[in-house]
């Protein structure tokens, strides 16, 4: 009896091993967490809470969340509320000191990009639907962003693995310098973009539509996450033959089959796009996610 | 009637004051009042209104109505480094906090929950201190607005209470790295609660354990055991026992996909020296459309004779923050009692800044 006490003590109080990595980082986004593997490499453990198939705004807190959690030594968050249906009870239970408040542990991605949209400039409240109070959280779908997450993710890595700090800035900068080169690339490839009426469905590809260029002339959900109303509906189909909007976006977990209708009554089309790295194939890693939306778009606009 | 009025009216004028008083002091330097609204707590109201009709009542009541079943203010705020507290103020009926009450029906103001929770703690370790639900089965820990029904299910309320029952104590919680999630809960409490008689210095006291397990990225398993004791009004150690287990399935490539949740909770209120009674309430609920659930429940409690209650429900809720809820009820009471049926209507709305319920 004594001997099996004691075994299960040994297994309730070791720490399961890391594969050896220096850090555990626990990103609430897929997207995050390919952006802080580019930068932290093999000395980073990465685990991503949200799937790229996942709609961030309503992850169910899932206790296993919670002990993902327990174990990070940073937690890489996009914030502006984003994810405050989820996350907040996740941090409670997960019992995490690094991970307090105002600690090293919390990075909140969101803040650190040069310029944040749709930060309202009158008072909001939810009749005009679920909106971000303090702007628009889907910030990685410009790639510009991707590259200022990722060098803040590399800089909070080396505070907290200072000796991983020449790793951590060269690897920063080979992944700067390639999407650099590949961000001009997809600019040139998105001529045909430019200027071009579009629409969406969910209000989340602001930041793709800015960095392209494009014109964004409605949304089929009219108030975010509310459904749209018949006489919306109608209105809204009216715009899409008048502007000759060559397609509505939406993502794949959400709406994707009103959109399909709506585009249909309007004489366009809805493109399905992966709002995160692992929602459909060939989306493995950010670079790719970006690479596959353009591909989509090119394709729906020919 | 009157005085339920003048709560009203006191609380709207409170609320109006506040704000004003926030307003200006927002526009004015603070530092020489000692004043500001800076680190305010996150607030929240959230409101149940009811309509009821049952087709046979007791003498002197009515069988139809309109009420404030409750209206929960919520306080959410960091304390320091070290302490996160959480306030939960309920206003509503007497009968609907204190199940013995003999009091008129009135509304009366109860401190449902207020505690704070240590951020600091190492090792898998929580702590949590003040007043606070007894962490004993599922039910007993969720607050009236989030209750599958209405009102709770038999099983639960002929035993511990109409819902959560809390208790001022310390709790303490270790979550040990193990393969799944695995959560011990002890609690030690005054036991001066509804249930137990705190008459002399006896204590009440709690244990649960909470696994969990996710079978796929849509499905979970849930399963938990709970014990408390403490004095009752019957017997100096009274102990009750309970089991729950859960099994969840939501479509997590859709944003308001389908879902499915069944849970079932048994509570024993072991007490042989009077009459052991034992409560069973399971209930099956599904997303059927966007903004659209639908349940069903069955509950009993069996001392010597058996009480039967089943439950049927309709959902429209169209944003998180908003629910309309009709539950039909079939009680089917011990003996030769009729059996009751009772329909209700709820409209649940939440303002502000509510903390996210836990999973």
């Amino acid at each position: 009896m004594r001997t099996l006490i004691v075994i299960a003590l040994v297994v309730l109080l070791t720490p399961v091993a890391s594969n050896g990595a220096e850090l555990r980082v626990v990103t609430t986004l897929s997207d995050l967490a390919s952006l802080a593997e580019e930068v932290g490499g093999d000395r980073v453990e990465v685990t991503a809470l949200c799937k790229g198939y996942q709609d961030p705004h309503y992850l169910e807190p899932k206790p296993s969340y919670a002990r993902t959690l327990r174990k990070a030594d940073l937690l890489v968050y996009v914030g502006l509320e984003l994810e405050v249906g989820w996350l907040p009870p996740l941090l409670e239970t997960a019992h995490n000191p690094k991970l307090r408040p105002e600690s090293p542990g919390l990075l909140e991605a969101g803040v650190v990009v040069g310029r944040l949209l749709e930060v309202p400039e009158h008072e909001i409240d939810r009749s005009e639907g679920d909106l971000h109070p303090f702007g628009n959280p889907h910030v990685l779908f410009d790639p510009r962003n991707g590259i200022a997450v990722a060098e803040a993710i590399a800089h909070r890595l080396a505070e907290l693995d200072p000796a991983g700090t020449e790793f951590y800035v060269t690897r920063t900068t080979v992944f700067r310098e390639r999407m650099l080169r590949r961000i001009t690339d997809w600019e040139k490839r998105a001529a045909p973009l430019r200027g071009r009426p579009v629409a969406a469905y969910h209000k989340e590809w602001e930041y793709l539509v800015d960095w392209l260029d494009m014109e964004l002339v409605g949304y089929v959900e009219n108030r975010p996450g509310i459904p749209p109303s018949p006489r919306h509906v109608k209105a809204f189909t009216d715009l899409l033959r008048s502007r000759d909007v060559g397609f509505i976006m939406v993502s794949t977990f959400a709406g994707v089959d009103a959109a399909e209708k709506v585009a249909n009554r309007g004489g366009t089309r809805a493109v399905v796009l992966p709002a995160g790295v692992g929602a459909v194939d060939d989306t493995d890693s950010y670079e790719r996610l970006i690479d596959t939306i353009l591909s989509r778009l090119l394709e729906a606009a020919s | 009637m009157r005085f339920r009025i003048a709560l009203y009216c006191l609380a709207f004028a409170v609320a109006l004051t506040a704000v004003w008083v926030n307003v200006a002091l927002a526009e004015s330097g603070t530092t020489a009042t000692g004043t500001s609204r800076a680190m305010n707590p996150a607030i929240s109201l959230n409101g149940l209104f009811l309509g009821e009709w049952r087709d046979r009542t007791e003498e002197g009541e009515k069988n139809a109505g309109l009420s404030l079943q409750e209206m929960e203010l919520t306080l959410t705020s960091i304390v320091d480094p070290y302490f996160k507290a959480k306030a939960h103020i309920v206003i509503g009926p007497a009968e609907a906090h204190d199940h013995k009450s003999e009091e008129p029906h009135g509304d009366q103001i109860a401190l449902e929950e207020i505690y704070a929770r240590a951020m600091a703690l190492p090792a898998g370790l929580g702590a949590r201190a003040g007043r606070i639900l007894i962490p004993f089965g599922r039910t007993n820990q969720i607050h009236l607005h989030q209750l599958p029904f209405i009102d709770a299910q038999r099983g639960f309320s002929d035993l511990v209470g109409p819902h959560g029952m809390p208790d001022v104590g310390v709790e303490l919680s270790y979550s040990p790295d193990v393969p799944w999630y695995l959560n011990l809960i002890a609690f030690a409490g005054d036991g001066g609660t509804e249930l137990f008689a705190a008459e002399d210095e006896a204590l009440a006291f709690a244990g649960r354990i909470e696994n969990f397990w996710d079978l796929s990225d849509a499905t979970t398993f849930e399963l938990g055991g709970s014990t408390m004791t403490g004095p009752t009004d019957q017997i100096q150690d009274h102990v009750f026992v309970g089991g729950d287990v859960r099994l969840k399935w939501r479509d997590p490539r859709k944003t308001h996909g389908k879902a499915i949740e069944w849970m079932t909770e048994l509570i024993v209120d072991d007490a042989p020296e009077i009459d052991s009674r034992t409560g069973i309430l399971s209930h099956l609920r599904a997303r059927v459309a966007r903004n659209w659930w639908i349940g069903a429940g069955y509950s009993s409690v069996s001392e010597s004779l058996t009480t039967r209650e089943i439950k049927a429900q309709i959902a429209f809720v169209p944003s998180e923050f908003s629910a309309l809820r009709c539950d039909a009820s079939y009680l089917d009471p011990p003996g030769d009692a009729d059996p009751v049926l009772e329909l209700q209507l709820q409209l649940n709305v939440t303002i502000g800044s509510h903390p996210a319920h836990l999973y």
